[in-house]
């Protein structure tokens, strides 16, 4: 059995598991409330999650090529980047496959001898470059907004001079 | 928070660690939880000279991050002088205090917390940061059982912990749609930050406004001259665009009717295409109607710092109108000025009979419904010009737009304008399209920025607010191709600008009198090839969208 | 929590004690139940009048539906009423159907197949517990009057509908046990509703469990005397409360359900209970959205300092002249 197959079969464990984990990541009472509330615009966190995680897993599995990961990491690491946690917090979700692999399909990953895990291993992390590289991005794009809402705001004034004043002294 | 690790420490990214808290025991109680202040998550301090400017108390260079804020030696003293004050005055800040039931039904209504997740947003707690002081020093149970009671000690944790909650909800009162009791966190909130501006302690963003305002008229500061020449500016783009040369009445004595609008649209795109719709809809009309330099805001940031405030900054209005002798005022696209409008102004500024009850000088209708106040907002305005005829419209005008409509928190939840600005979309507009239920009229949600907290410096904290309206948007772009949002509020135009750019890219924001203004036929135009934005007319829909 | 529970039990106990073995009948049929009445009274009273006491300043509904405005336009007259009586439709609605709960619950499409969020649950929860716990309110009144007024008796039949049991089974009371323990388990299961529940929220939930468990049992299990029960009753109500010896025909599990009852109502004025009077009151929900029709008048607005138009004219007027726009002094 190759360790693919075997991942696909345990998949609807081990995408749950990666999801609870990464629900986890949230203070409780917010992971509950991600977690039952079902509306996607009562919840789009949730849904992100719910929506993205097991696709983003199936995309692993194919050994899939940067533009069909993208579509889903890139919700769930765009909400992760204007959320109010480090970095390292924002992204840790992508590590978290590594242990919830192991737990899930342990004992039948001993069996195939570690080689193909490591393997696997190296595409979590490779998604996990990845994931950073759209962190980034986000965060970038965040700073750019700032900057054109500045000019936004005072677009007629670029045109125009001397209209402002400060209080008196 | 939890102590954690040094990113040089082992540990530091063990999963393990990161999934620090138990998925059913929260690890600390709330009032356990001190807020972690860190740049970024604040919005910046007022300038000591805006509080001098207003005559406000203890002005002081602070900083949110300081560990000591230079509190006055008796501000525990003060603040709760003016609890006591304000449960006497204020009945519904007394029985907001006293009748939560922690059902949870508004837990999760908060875009602050659907977006990011901190419990203390949700609206039970946002109350529960002011209930805990009340309990502890305004009533028995309190004073006796303590925490047992649910009461904490006024501590300068607790201002800490004010400031930066108080300045993370935008006043929207959507949780109060779903409260039981019609508790208004909006109402907690106006009384918070009450209490942290007699300490002194309040953002540049709305005191800086507010300085501004009371001196020069608006709150961007613009001196008479400057309000001329940016309006002039824009008559001048009108006719490059149409080929008519609009008027601009400006401090007309004899005019029927004041204009009022939201400082923001001066100086601000997309709201300054809007500004030109008034221009061109009033000019077409033949309206007798003026601008005024002195009552040149109608958005209100008082009502972000206290209500004194407010009404220090609303007098203008009445004042001015008086002054010119105008039969009755109008109002222009906004959100919180209507609040104020709608629910403060008559009340406090006060009773206005020197005015008209408001009569449309074009059809004869006679608005009853603000008979009182003398004001009316120009989206009911121009819906009944629309149901009467009196505009020649061609909506073909807007086809390349695919719009569809956000209502603004203040005009939808305090005051309920829901189907005039629909009606008037769909008249200029062939294609319109609403977002899911559940985001819009009484439960819509907020741009995240609203309330004084659409400056720059937290924008992260707004892009987590705008989520849900984002969502939702994106959800309309995907099904429906929509590339147009639009808004009857100036601090939506201002900052659903970044919140579609980040969640909902290809959507631009327009203000309604912007689409009346493209689809409006006007004596003696030109043949008509560019909009207000100056881009060609002809081009297909969705190309000019992304930028 | 832990320690409202044990306060519940605690109170069960010197109960049980007082009556079962210390015979203070009295004290706790007549006493107990005097000082809660006069509490209860005294306490709602001085908490609604001390609301009453604050002014409503401004005229604040949320609105939650369309406007008055237009002639062509209808307005949403209940969920944003510009009437008297489109505000008491409003305030029925709220009190009668929880409306505003009601806005929590949606079914939604998920999948092909419809979901139920828990927001539901809430609402029916809340509604039948309240609903239940009126209607047994009512039914109690059997006990207190002579002769029993017609809806009392008819209450009670259409209550005992199921004609179960012997005595028959009463729906309400169980519909409410079952009820308070789902707002119980709700707290308790949910993490969120965990982390804003204070020992407050847990405490009248405990007693209301065990004034439901009390009267069930006194019903069916126990089967205390009614006539004593009633005659006891209505000593109390008449103001010639009854000997001991008639007391202490009453089981102690009696005297267990009117203890749990007389320290509820002596709780509740001081507590979150007050909810029931104080909706009636909300400036957010009773008020008509008519601000710009008539002027809401706030008793205590005081003049402001305003910068006046002369002072902004002094300022700028050399710069309006030089820009052509009208001045009042040249």
């Amino acid at each position: 059995m190759t360790l693919e197959s075997l991942l696909l079969e345990k998949r609807a464990d081990i995408v749950r598991g990666w999801i609870d984990r990464t629900l986890a990541l949230f203070p409780a009472s917010t992971g509950v409330f991600l977690r039952t509330t079902e509306d996607r615009f009562d919840n789009p966190v949730g849904e992100a999650i719910f929506s993205h995680m097991g696709p983003l897993f199936d995309a692993l599995l194919e050994n899939a090529p940067r533009e069909a990961v993208e579509p889903h990491l890139d919700p769930i690491v765009q909400i992760r980047s204007i959320q109010d946690c480090s970095a390292s917090e924002a992204l840790s979700f992508v590590f978290l496959l590594k242990d919830v692999l192991r737990q899930e399909a342990g004992d039948a990953l001993h069996d195939s001898r570690g080689e193909p895990l490591r393997e696997f291993d190296g595409r979590i992390d490779r998604l996990a470059l990845l994931a950073f590289d759209r962190f980034i991005g986000f965060k970038q794009k965040v700073y750019e907004i700032r900057i054109k809402e500045i000019k936004n705001s005072v677009s007629t004034l670029l045109k125009m001079s001397n209209l402002t004043c400060d209080d008196p002294k | 928070m939890a102590e954690q690790a040094r990113f040089d420490q082992m540990g530091y990214y063990d999963p393990e660690k990161l999934v620090r808290v138990d998925t059913t025991l929260p690890s600390t109680g709330w009032m356990d939880t001190p807020v972690a202040i860190r740049p970024g998550t604040y919005i910046y301090p007022v300038k000591p000279k805006h509080l001098e400017y207003l005559g406000m108390p203890f002005a002081r260079q602070w900083a949110p991050a300081d560990p000591d804020w230079k509190l006055p030696p008796n501000w525990k003293e003060i603040i709760l002088d003016g609890i006591r004050e304000r449960l006497d005055r204020f009945r519904s800040f007394k029985l907001f205090m006293d009748i939560c039931v922690r059902c949870g039904a508004c837990a999760d209504k908060c875009h602050f917390f659907i977006g990011g997740g901190d419990p203390k947003n949700m609206p039970v707690l946002r109350a529960e940061l002011i209930r805990s002081i009340y309990r502890r020093d305004f009533t028995v149970a309190g004073k006796l059982l303590g925490r047992m009671a649910g009461a904490r000690e006024l501590t300068p944790e607790v201002v800490k912990e004010w400031f930066y909650y108080f300045f993370q909800c935008t006043e929207c009162r959507r949780c109060s749609v779903f409260c039981p009791y019609g508790i208004d966190t909006a109402e907690i909130t106006m009384i918070g930050r009450e209490l942290l501006n007699l300490l002194g302690i309040g953002i540049n963003w709305i005191l800086e406004p507010v300085a501004n305002c009371y001196r020069t008229g608006n709150h961007l500061g613009i001196q008479p001259h400057g309000l001329k020449d940016t309006l002039e500016f824009f008559a001048e783009d009108i006719e490059t665009v149409t080929g008519v040369k609009v008027n601009v009445p400006i401090n007309k004595k004899g005019a029927d009717i004041l204009f009022v609008t939201p400082s923001g649209d001066f100086l601000a795109d997309p709201g300054t295409f809007t500004c030109m719709g008034y221009l061109m809809l009033f000019h077409e009309l033949g309206l007798n109607y003026t601008w005024s330099t002195y009552a040149s805001e109608g958005g209100n940031f008082g009502l972000f710092t206290s209500h004194e405030t407010m009404k220090r900054l609303n007098a203008k209005i009445y004042a001015e109108a008086k002054r010119l002798g105008v039969k009755w005022i109008m109002g222009g696209e906004c959100g919180h000025m209507w609040r104020v409008l709608h629910q403060y102004m008559d009340t406090m500024n006060g009773p206005a009979d020197f005015l008209e009850v408001p009569v449309s000088p074009i059809t004869g209708t006679r608005f009853e419904h603000a008979r009182s106040t003398k004001m009316i907002h120009i989206v009911e305005f121009t819906a009944d010009l629309i149901k009467h005829g009196k505009l020649k419209l061609d909506p073909s005008k807007n086809d390349r737009i695919k719009v569809t409509f956000h209502d603004s928190c203040n005009p939808a939840r305090a005051m309920g304008i829901l189907e005039e600005p629909r009606y008037v979309i769909k008249s200029v507009c062939n294609h319109f399209h609403e977002m899911p239920a559940n985001t819009i009229r009484e439960k819509t949600f907020c741009c995240g920025g609203g309330a004084g907290l659409g400056t720059d410096e937290n924008m992260e904290m707004r892009l987590r607010g705008g989520l849900p309206r984002g969502n939702a948007v994106k959800h309309v772009r995907d099904a429906f191709g929509v590339n147009h949002l639009a808004a009857m509020c100036a601090i939506d135009r201002a900052t659903l600008a970044p919140v579609c750019e980040f969640w909902a890219p290809g959507v631009r924001v327009t203000g309604i009198h912007e689409l009346v203004a493209n689809a409006l036929i006007m004596k003696g135009q030109t043949e008509r090839t560019l909009n207000l934005r100056q881009e060609p007319l002809g081009e297909e829909a969705g190309e000019t969208a992304h930028e | 929590m832990i320690i409202s529970a044990l306060a519940v039990v605690a109170l069960l106990g010197v109960v049980y004690a007082g009556v079962h073995v210390w015979g203070m009948h009295v004290l706790f049929g007549i006493v107990v139940p005097y000082v809660a009445i006069l509490l209860f009274a005294y306490g709602l009273i001085k908490r609604v009048m001390g609301w009453a006491s604050s002014p409503v300043p401004f005229c604040i509904p949320t609105t939650c539906g369309q406007q008055k405005s237009l002639s062509w336009i209808e307005s949403s007259y209940f969920d944003n009423p510009h009437t008297t009586v489109g505000v008491v439709g409003r305030m029925l609605l709220e009190v009668l159907c929880f409306r505003s709960l009601f806005r929590n619950v949606q079914t939604q499409v998920r999948d092909g197949r419809v979901a139920h969020g828990s927001d539901e649950w809430l609402w029916i929860g809340a509604l039948a517990f309240h609903w239940c716990f009126l209607v047994i309110v009512i039914r109690h009144l059997r006990f207190l009057t002579e002769p029993v007024p017609f809806f009392v008796s008819f209450l009670e039949q259409v209550d005992g509908f199921f004609q179960v049991g012997l005595p028959v089974f009463l729906a309400s009371g169980f519909i409410m046990l079952g009820a308070v323990t789902y707002l119980f388990a709700r707290r308790l299961f949910s993490p969120r509703i965990r982390y804003i529940s204070l020992p407050a929220d847990y405490f009248p939930l405990f007693l209301i469990m065990g004034i439901a468990c009390s009267g069930i049992l006194l019903r069916h299990l126990v089967r205390t005397d009614v006539v004593t029960v009633k005659e006891i009753a209505l000593g109390l109500v008449t103001l010639h409360p009854a000997g001991s010896g008639l007391l202490a025909k009453a089981h102690w599990l009696f005297f267990v359900h009117l203890t749990f009852v007389s320290v509820l109502i002596a709780y509740f004025p001081t507590s979150k209970l007050m909810h029931m009077a104080g909706v009636l009151l909300s400036p957010t929900r009773n008020l008509a959205n008519n601000s710009r029709m008539v002027r809401h008048v706030n008793p205590w607005n005081y003049p402001v300092k305003v910068h006046t138009y002369e002072e902004y004219e002094d300022e700028f007027r050399d710069k309006m002249k030089d820009a052509g726009l009208p001045v009042e002094k040249e």
